[in-house]
């Protein structure tokens, strides 16, 4: 189960995905998003991988003119950003709670 | 233990796979963030595997197998969907920015989060990748360290004063485990190359799991002072001699003799067919003892080990180290059917000679081919070494082979592969010219060495060597040696 919780307002939605943003969860993230949604908002507190996929999907999200806000990020996310090339157009903003 | 898993192309396979990786990544010893890492290059490896490798095939599967040494982590996954290049896939940051094309960007994550990405095309029997990560040692240097500050003293003899020790030798049992570590590091502080033995654990898991047979030498007073081990092979009922060590204090009254006879009865009485092991050929001493013990030298394989410093060498041996297999059958031999191409009969007939197993030399039928040919892969990072074991020969048989070959040699730069081929298949004569046109040469005989058979080992030696420095020891190694050296030029 990557996704465990989903929280839709106006036009923005909140997710909380578990364990892994890989490609499960960016296809089952991509069916719940309604086209209205413009503001998305993932919480990956207790989101130990990432994968490629999962950069490609938020990299192509913010790129389109939407916004995204990401909770709790993992270290290894922006290692993937670094590696990929991606960091000069990565404009998530960043949310630490913990 | 290796761990197969055979996983469906189905995208929710992927999370639990992972999970599964990661703490097999933990249990094995890499830190949460390389298990983490190698993880996604797992997830990206599978996951480009469920996309793209079978777009015609709603449901199919793939394999995966998980291997590990005390040095790294490997995990091969093998399947069979349309034929694929990564280097042909490679990621370019600006198509990716610009015009939205992350392709490639998962082998880039891959390269980055391994210390060894291998492709293999093996043609029509379909492709294997092969991710390994290296283990951080840093836990056993610390060790190091502590082994030589505690080392205990070791008294030293003149040769004319060797006090007389009263030994007993008996089989070892994991209780043994702890005193073969320490009697390890007390004779070769850490420089053992076999690194699992200044682990206790490990040393009793594979005592527990049977993997191992050996003896150990004992005072009077239970002090171990000798420790000899042979370790069975996986695919055949024979094992190799592997780990030999007596502390400095003792040699010269016999230990390692008493042991070696007490190990060579015990794995008879246990019914292995055969003990083999490689001798190396930077000095003579290891292939002089085997053949006290009446071991047979049945091939000489060149280039098997990286270069190594021997203490008690002054120099560093300026080559990768060859070896010789010697090989003692424990068992009455049966007569066997063999086909043995015309180019080798007359050597490998007598190499069977010299260990007395009668062999019936077939002349070969019209045989039947399988559908596709059966090759196993396994590659020695360390050593840059490679061996494919030929179980059945298939109309792609050239074609497999040449791709492997071509994978390989592309990707890393190995010192030496090593083919087997079974000896009880009638094809293999015909095959023969096959491997020889690829450059492959004479290695010699791999009695028992899979599945019960024989097996005719050739080489391809891709780095510089002078054969002036290969010493090998028995009139007839240096016979195999000659005629090793006659293809090698």
């Amino acid at each position: 189960m990557n996704i465990v919780k989903t929280h839709k307002e106006g036009n923005k939605l909140e997710v909380k995905l578990n364990n892994a943003f890989n490609l499960t969860a960016r296809n089952k993230l991509e069916n719940r998003l309604p086209k209205e949604i413009t503001h998305l908002q993932i919480d990956l507190s207790d989101c130990r991988l990432v994968d490629s996929e999962g950069v490609i999907f938020m990299f192509e999200w913010q790129n389109t003119g939407n916004t995204l806000e990401l909770i709790n990020p993992p270290d290894i996310l922006f290692e993937i950003i670094e590696i990929l090339e991606l960091r000069e157009h990565w404009n998530a903003t960043i949310t630490e709670t913990n | 233990m290796d761990v197969q898993l055979n996983i469906s192309t189905d995208e929710e396979a992927i999370t639990p796979t992972c999970d599964f990786t990661y703490s097999w990544c933990l249990s094995c010893g890499l830190s949460e963030d390389e298990a983490n890492r190698f993880t996604i290059a797992v997830s990206e490896l599978i996951s480009d595997i469920i996309l793209f490798a079978y777009p015609h095939d709603g449901r199919a599967y793939f394999d995966l197998t998980f291997r590990h040494t005390l040095s790294n982590v490997e995990v091969i996954v093998s399947e069979v969907g349309e034929p694929f290049d990564p280097d042909r896939h490679r990621y370019n940051p600006q198509e990716a920015i610009q015009q939205g094309n992350f392709e490639g960007a998962g082998f880039r994550l891959i390269r980055r989060f391994t210390d060894e990405f291998f492709f293999i095309n093996k043609g029509k029997e379909g492709k294997e990748f092969r991710l390994t990560k290296n283990l951080d040692l840093h836990d056993l240097d610390e060790m190091i360290e502590l082994s030589r500050s505690q080392k205990p003293k070791e008294p030293e003899y003149e040769e004319d004063e060797v006090p007389e020790v009263q030994f007993q030798i008996s089989q070892i049992t994991p209780a043994d485990a702890e005193d073969i570590a320490k009697l390890i590091y007390r004779t070769y502080e850490y420089t053992y190359p076999k690194e699992d033995l200044y682990f206790p654990k490990k040393i009793e898991k594979t005592l527990l799991g049977k993997e191992k047979l050996g003896v150990i030498a004992r005072t009077e007073e239970g002090e171990g002072i000798g420790y000899f081990a042979v370790l069975k092979k996986e695919d055949s009922n024979i094992a190799e001699v592997g780990e030999a060590v007596v502390t400095p204090a003792y040699r010269r009254q016999g230990a390692m003799s008493k042991m070696m006879e007490k190990l060579i009865n015990t794995a008879r009485n246990q019914q292995l067919d055969g003990l083999m092991g490689k001798a190396v050929t930077i000095h003579p001493v290891s292939q002089r003892v085997n053949q006290k013990f009446d071991f047979v030298t049945t091939a000489l394989m060149l280039g098997e080990t990286n270069k190594v410093t021997y203490k008690g060498f002054d120099e560093q041996y300026p080559q990768p180290v060859s070896v010789v297999i010697d090989f003692l059958p424990l068992q009455t031999p049966h007569k066997r059917s063999v086909y043995l191409p015309a180019e080798y009969a007359d050597i490998l007939q007598d190499t069977y000679n010299e260990l007395k197993i009668p062999v019936a030399p077939q002349n070969p039928p019209a045989y039947k081919m399988a559908d596709q040919s059966d090759m196993e892969l396994s590659i020695n990072y360390a050593d840059a070494t490679a061996l494919i074991v030929v179980h059945k020969y298939g109309p792609d048989f050239r074609s497999v082979l040449s791709d492997m070959l071509e994978s390989l040699e592309k990707q890393e730069d190995l010192n030496a592969i090593y083919v087997d081929l079974p000896l009880d298949n009638s094809a293999t004569p015909e095959h023969l010219p096959i491997l020889r046109e690829l450059d492959f040469f004479y290695c010699g005989l791999a009695p028992m060495f899979h599945r019960q058979s024989d097996y005719l080992r050739l080489q391809k030696i891709n780095a510089e060597l002078d054969l002036e420095l290969v010493d090998v020891f028995s009139d007839f190694g240096k016979k195999i040696k000659s005629r090793v050296a006659d293809e090698y030029c």
